[in-house]
Formats: C-alpha cells, structure tokens, sequence
C-alpha cells in the first residue's frame, strides 16, 4: 500500500447505521483525504444510494439494524463497484457471491482502515 | 413174543424140509393108529373107547387062550402105549394152537384139534362129515381140490388165506401116511399167521423207511450249506455235501471212497487233526470249532471243523460225520466289526460333544426317578465338569437334578423317540444342548446321549434377547444394513425418527430411502470404509424423513461380521441431534450478536474517543487508547472463534504477538504446551502482552533494530499443577525502571495477578524488561477442556 494520498479525491459512501461511527468514518476519510459523498442508515437508503452512484468506494455495514446488507453488496458486486464489508461478527458467513470481498473487522484503527479501501478498489 | 419168533422161523422155510415133514408125519401116523375121536371132548378115556374099534389090525384070532391072553395082553400093553401115544399127541396138538383137521381116505373129517373148532366152529357132529360139506367155512379157495391133490399125488400142498376179520392164515395140506407107505388120509394144518403177516407189514414199511431215511440223510448232506463229510471209521469218505465239493473244488469221483487224509492235496493231513481223528474222537462222541488255516487255491481260508460220531446200534459200523463251518469272512467281518467299533470309540472320543449312554430306572409306578451311566466319552466329562461317572447314577452325582431331565429321557427310552432340547442343568451351573435317542433293545432301557455345554451361547442369547429389548425401546435410529446398503433391521426409534414402518424400509436402500439427494456421496464413503473394516463415529449429517424434511443425525456406523470375521454389513446407530444443532445454532447466533455488540460499542467507543480529542494535541494519548481498545477486540475474537468456551493459549498469544510482530519481523518468539484458558484469563493475559508489547516497542527490546522477546510458557506439577510465563526482552537499549508506575505496569502487576489468582513480577532488569506470572493452573485452565 501507498501513502494516503493515494486516496486523494476518493469518493466514499459510507453505510453504517450507527452515528458515532459514521461521525468518526467522516472524520478519518477526510484526513486522509477522501471525501464522503453520501452517508446511509437504512438499507432501501443504501440500496437506493448505491443503485445511485457517484461514489468511487462503499464502506457497508453488514448488519444495519438487524437486517443483512448483503443484497446491496450483491448488486455494487454485479455492477464492478468497489465496496468494503464492515463487521462487528467474529466470523461472518458470506454468501456465495460476495466470497472474496474486502472485509474489516470492528473496531479498526486507521491504517486498517486505509488498507482495506485500497484493496477494494484495486483487487474488484 | 417167543411164539412170534417160532413162527416166524417156520416162515422163513418156504418148503417143509424132509425130515420135519417126516416127524410130521410119524404123528400122523401114530395118530391113525388110534380111532379119532372128538378131540376136545374126549380127552384120554375117550380115545381109549376109540381103540375099541380096531382100525384094520392083521392079527390072526385063532390062537389057544394063553396065546390069546397073550395076545390080548399084548394088545392091551399095545393098547395102552396107543393111548398114550394119542395121549401125548392130543396134548400137543392142543398145546399148539395149531388148528389141525384129519380127514380120511373119502375125505370125511376124521378128527380136528379144539383150536381149529373155535375158529371155524366146528362141532362134535361134524366128525365123519365129508369135507366138500364144511369146506367153505374155512374161507379158502381150492382148499377140498388141495385136498384130494394131496390124497391122490402124496404131495403136500401149501396155501395162503385171508379169514375173517382179516386174519392170515398159512393152510397145509398133508398126506398122511400109513405104515405101509400107502397115503393114509389128509391132514390139514391152519396156522394163524396174521401176527407174522404183520411183522412182515412192518418190516416192509420199515424198509421203506429206511430207504426213505437213507435218500433223506443223503439229500440233506447233499444240500445242507455247509461242506459236510460222512466219513466210516476208517476215515473213508462215505458221503459229501455238494458244498464240500464247490467250497474245496473238488468232485465226488475224486472225493467219495478215498482216505479222509488223502483228500485234495492232502491238505487234512495235519498233525493236529490227526490226533483229533485218531485219538480223541474215538473217546468222544463230539468235538468242535477246531480251526485249520490253509490255502485251498484262492487264498488262506479259516475253516471250523466239527466232528461227530454217529451212534449207532451194536455191531453196526459207527459213522464220524465232519463238518466245515469257512469262517474266513466271518473273521474277517469281525476283525471289520472290531476295527469299526474301534473306529467309532475313536469318533466319540473325538468328539467335542458329550456324549454317554445311561440305563433309566423307574420306580414302583413306572416313573423314571434316575439313571445310571454306563459309557462315556472324555468330552462329556469337559462339557458337564463332573468326574467319575461311570457306574454311578446321576441322583448320586447330583441329588438335586431336575426332575425334567428323567422324565425326557424316560419317555425316550419307553417310547424309542428321540428328543432334542436345551435346558438348564442347574446342579452343574450349565446350559446344555441335548439329543437323546434310544440304545439297544426297548427293554434294556437304555438311552444315548450327545450334548454340548452351550452355556456361553445361551447366556449370549439371553444377552441378546436383553440386547434386542433395549434395541426396541431406543429412542435412537438402530438399523443393520449389508453391504449394498440395503436395510436388514429398523428398529421402533427408526420408525419414529424417519417415519417408515419396518416393513417399508426393510429391502430398501439407505441411500434411496434416507439421504437427500446433495449427499449420496457421504453413504458411498461409508459403504467404502465399512468394506475396509472401519467404523464411523459420531458422523454428524443430515437426513431426510418420509415427509420430506431434513434431520440433523449424528450417525455411527460399525461393521458387522459373520462368525468366520467376514464383514457382511453395518449397524448404524441414529441420534436425531436436529434440536441440539437448533439449540448450538441458537447459541451461536447469540454469540455473534453478543460479539457484534460488542465490536460495535467498541468501535462506538473508539469514534466517541476520537471525536473527545479531536484537534486537542493529545493525539498520540488517543493512539495508546485506540491500540488498546483494539487488543481487548482481538482477544474477544479468539473468544468468539471459541464460541466463549475458552481460549487456545498459543492463539491468544500468536494474535497479540501478530499485531506488533508484523512490523518486528521474526524477532519475537513464543514456546509453550497447548492450554485452553478461561475467557476472563485469555482476555487478562491478551491485554498483559499488549501493555509490554507496547512498551517494548517504546522502549525496550523492539524500539531498536535488533532486540528480541521471547515468551515462554509452563505446567508443573509441584507441588500443585502450577501455570508459568515468561515474558523476557534482551538486546534492547539500556532499561532505566519508570520513575512512576503507568497504567500499563499496573494493569500487568495488579489486573492480571488478580484475574490469573496468582502473582506477577514485573522487572526493569538492565538488559531488558522481563515479566514472570506464576498462577495455579486449576485456576486459568478451562474446565472440560482438553
């Protein structure tokens, strides 16, 4: 992995339903340069933000408030769109189209961070 | 008797020879001399008138008186010697019993003896008659022209004749003669031979017999089975039974006439038999089963001899009868017999069954009450473990045998049926399988015995039968298959668990009937390693029921062999783990969830902490609080990996290690057996390792290029099992102890010590930091765990 700046102007959408994080994501993107273009809560939110585009990566929550975002992976996957899976489960058992996804476990520090959004959009 | 034999005598001369004919004729004579007279009427006296009428005396009558005197004197001594002569005839005419009837010249009855009037009845009155008058009383043909052919020829003539009541009689016809050679009447003599008749009869028949006796004897040495030889005492050969000929190969010609000895090739000619022949017999009247061995040109024979006098009457040649019994097969038979009888001893004394023969015995009513062994074999004594039987009975043996087993073989030995059955002998602590059958005659009540000691077996039976209950009433899938995966058995739990009756599933495949269709692998590798002899544990799986639906099963499956070893097929044991596997499921889910959660408010905290200190210049006490945040994360996800049931050691300290080692290279190590610790203490011991990581980095041995840590972990069992850890830094800058105690040294010092319940030491040394925990292992270990 390069430096940040490699991901200068990245376009992120963040999908997390917890705000906090949200906040933190916010603030740790844009120090490494980044810029959040949409934040989503709720799964159609994040399925209509994702259908949407205009973003570079997606960071996706795959638990928003007890349902699965893997749909919305499903169709980013389909669509050659780079996202990043974001997990508090120790083990998460994905489904057969989304084997091989970029995964980062919560809590993660910054390089961990940095490191999976440069795979995402390098490896997809 | 006497009388008999006289007769008889007279019999045998066919013709009167001269002189009795002569003698018979001097009474006559003397008889003619005398006038007859009634013979039975007048005795003496009478024939003394009689001489009164002179019968032609020549005597002159002219003589003087002396002469006279003298002549009358002399007649009267003439007279008198007359008398006595006719006297002396009568007496013995009738002391003869010859019947005698004198006729004269003309025929006419001169005289006749008493006898003969009884017989023809004859009178007084018929003296004088002429002949052709009476002599058709006397039943005989011709007898008046016999008569007057003796009268006129002089010759006598003999006849026989059948009398009343078929009496014989033999009637002479004699001349009589007169002194002066003249015929002189005719005397006729009836002698009653019926007696003599009969002798005759007898005789004849006698013969006939004997004849018949002869060509009897004679058949029977002819035809009896056995070489016979009728030999005289010379040792001559007077008769042989065909047999002798076909058995010696020999011919009458060669055989009959000849000296015994001489026979054949002489092969009688042995020592022994003669001494036999020549000395013993002649004292004996029999000897028997004197053996001779010789070879008559087919072999060695055994032949039997057997010898016997004839008794016979005196002066008769004495007869020796042998005969000759080839026992050659016989003995041969009986050498077969005994060698098969041996033959058969050997069979039952190589028997693994018992076997014996026993004589029941009954009591007073007829039932069996005991019995008495009269054979056994040594197996019988293996498979009862009694000794000694052998004429004893079995009440003596054992008092308190069952009255079951006499009352069988008391029906077998009345009966004659055989019997088979298993029962228990509980006197010998034995279960035995027995066939009883009847020896001998009925009456000898005798039965023989051949069982086995199938106690093994049976108890094994029994064992299975409990075995079978318990199969039945299993809440468990049991079911047998070959090796095809066919279904041979389907117990109660296999109906309930997969819904088919036994009949439905029993001939069926296990693969057709239980295994959704993406694991038919799974029973071909089964059936695979079932073939090689191997079992399944514990194969946890998914079936389906009748009605469609999936199970979670943990199956084990263990060959099943014939009694040669062969492997024929598979039991299988199914437990339905479906709600076990809900339940784990269930478990898991709550644990992700506890972890999401918990990763989750970690990651909260981590953003809150962030968001606190943003732009406040504490960025590098915010790092130290993130790095920390995020070891206590990776200990819990050794613990979520472990579902909370513990930790692996080497994990816990590969993941701390691994988070600061990435960028170290291989300058940290780790060495240590495998122990599963309690959550509480793999989260303790994770944050520990954290801290010094840390500080090593800061520091210590990692702060610099070439320092090194190395951990090292222990059990000891003294005196108690006890948990030891080293951690030890070297090749680090100068180490100078903190002038305070940070949070790290004491979350070290105080936090791990309280949560291994052991203590800590944590030393500045100057060539590198080292930290020792020493902790009861009962303490840290996870119970249950391996």
């Amino acid at each position: 992995m390069e430096d940040g700046d490699s991901l200068d102007g990245c376009r992120v959408l963040i999908v997390e339903d917890d705000a906090m994080i949200s906040m933190m994501l916010q603030d740790l993107l844009e120090d490494m340069g980044c810029s959040v273009v949409g934040v989503a809560s709720r799964l159609e939110e994040a399925q209509r933000k994702g259908d949407a585009g205009g973003f570079d990566v997606a960071l996706l929550d795959v638990n928003l408030r007890g349902e699965h975002t893997f749909p919305v992976a499903e169709s980013m996957a389909q669509r050659r769109q780079p996202f990043v899976l974001t997990t508090g489960y120790a083990t998460t058992i994905l489904p057969d189209a989304l084997r091989g996804a970029t995964l980062l476990q919560k809590p993660y520090r910054r390089q961990d961070l940095e490191r999976a959004l440069w795979d995402a959009m390098h490896d997809g | 008797m006497s009388m008999a034999n006289d007769i008889r005598e007279d019999g045998d001369t066919a013709v009167f020879p001269a002189d009795e004919a002569a003698g018979a004729a001097r009474i006559f004579e003397a008889a003619g001399h005398a006038p007859p007279g009634g013979p039975s009427q007048r005795p003496h006296d009478e024939a003394e008138s009689g001489a009164m009428e002179p019968a032609g005396d020549p005597d002159e009558a002219h003589a003087p008186h002396e002469r006279l005197l003298a002549v009358i004197q002399e007649l009267q001594a003439r007279n008198e010697e007359l008398a006595r002569a006719n006297s002396e005839l009568n007496s013995l005419i009738a002391g003869t019993g010859i019947g005698t009837l004198f006729l004269d010249n003309e025929l006419r009855v001169r005289r006749f003896t008493p006898h003969l009037a009884s017989t023809f009845e004859l009178v007084a009155a018929d003296v004088g008659r002429p002949f052709a008058e009476l002599a058709a009383r006397f039943e005989t043909e011709n007898l008046l022209a016999d008569a007057q052919y003796a009268l006129r020829d002089a010759v006598a003539v003999e006849r026989e004749s059948v009398g009343k009541e078929g009496s014989f009689y033999r009637v002479r016809v004699q001349p009589g003669h007169a002194g002066n050679g003249k015929v002189d009447g005719v005397a006729l003599t009836f002698v009653d031979i019926s007696e003599r008749e009969r002798r005759d009869e007898e005789v004849r028949s006698l013969n006939v017999e004997l004849e018949t006796g002869k060509t009897f004897a004679e058949s029977i040495v002819a035809t009896v089975r056995e070489p016979m030889l009728v030999l005289d005492q010379d040792l001559r050969v007077v008769m042989a039974s065909r047999a002798f000929y076909r058995d010696f190969l020999t011919t009458p010609e060669a055989t009959v006439h000849e000296l015994f000895y001489d026979l054949g090739d002489r092969q009688w000619d042995i020592p022994d038999l003669r001494r036999l022949l020549d000395d013993v017999l002649p004292e004996h009247t029999s000897l028997e089963a004197f053996e001779v061995r010789h070879d008559f040109g087919a072999g060695e024979r055994i032949i039997l001899l057997n010898a016997r006098r004839l008794r016979q009457q005196p002066g008769v040649e004495p007869l020796i009868l042998l005969t000759f019994e080839d026992i050659t097969d016989r003995s041969r038979t009986m050498q077969a017999l005994a060698a098969s009888e041996s033959k058969y001893r050997q069979l039952f004394e190589s028997l693994d069954e018992g076997f014996c023969i026993i004589e029941m015995m009954f009591d007073d009513a007829g039932q069996p009450v005991d019995y008495r062994f009269l054979e056994v074999n040594s197996a019988f004594y293996r498979n009862t473990g009694l000794a000694d039987v052998r004429g004893r009975t079995m009440k003596e043996l054992i008092p308190e045998h069952e009255q079951y087993w006499f009352d069988i073989y008391g029906r077998v030995a009345t009966t004659g049926e055989p019997a088979r059955f298993e029962q228990r002998g509980e006197g010998m602590h034995r279960w035995f399988d027995v066939y009883a059958f009847r020896a001998g005659a009925p009456g000898q009540h005798q039965v023989a015995i051949l069982f086995n000691d199938v106690t093994a077996r049976k108890e094994l039976t029994i064992g299975q039968a409990r075995l079978a209950s318990i199969v039945d009433t299993s809440d468990d899938a049991i079911i047998s298959k070959d090796l095809d995966g066919v279904i041979a058995s389907w117990n109660r739990g296999a109906e309930e668990m997969f819904g088919y009756a036994a009949e439905e599933a029993i001939g069926r495949t296990i693969a057709s009937l239980l295994i959704p269709a993406d694991r038919q692998y799974e029973e071909d590798e089964i059936l695979r390693r079932l073939r090689g002899g191997e079992s399944v544990d514990h194969f946890e799986t998914v079936r389906r029921h009748k009605d469609g639906s999936l199970l979670d099963v943990s199956v084990t499956i263990s060959p099943l062999r014939n009694k040669d070893g062969r492997i024929i097929g598979a039991s299988k044991i199914a437990r339905d783990v479906t709600e076990r596997k809900r339940y784990e499921r269930h478990r898991e889910l709550l644990i992700q969830e506890l972890n999401h959660r918990v990763k989750n408010t970690l990651a909260s905290v981590q953003a809150l902490a962030a968001q606190t200190f943003r732009g406040a210049g504490m960025r590098e006490s915010v790092a130290n609080f993130e790095a920390r945040l995020l070891a206590m994360s990776a200990a819990h996800d050794v613990l979520t990996r472990q579902s909370w049931q513990g930790a692996g050691i080497r994990e816990v300290v590969g993941d701390a290690v691994a988070t600061w080692a990435g960028k170290s290279g291989q300058r940290a190590s780790f060495h240590g057996p495998e122990l599963r610790l309690r959550p509480a203490v793999a989260l303790a011991l994770a944050m520990a390792l954290h801290e010094l990581a840390t500080n090593a980095v800061k520091y210590g041995a990692l702060s610099n290029k070439k320092g090194k840590v190395s951990i090292e972990w222990s059990v000891s069992d003294d005196p108690q099992p006890c948990f030891r850890l080293c951690w030890r830094e070297c090749g680090g800058p100068p180490v100078h102890a903190p002038v305070r105690r940070g949070f790290g040294s004491r979350l070290i010092e105080y936090g791990l010590a309280r949560d291994l319940g052991g203590t800590v030491d944590l030393s500045f040394n100057a060539g590198g930091v080292e930290c020792r925990i020493e902790a009861p292992l009962e303490g840290i270990r996870e119970e249950g765990a391996v």
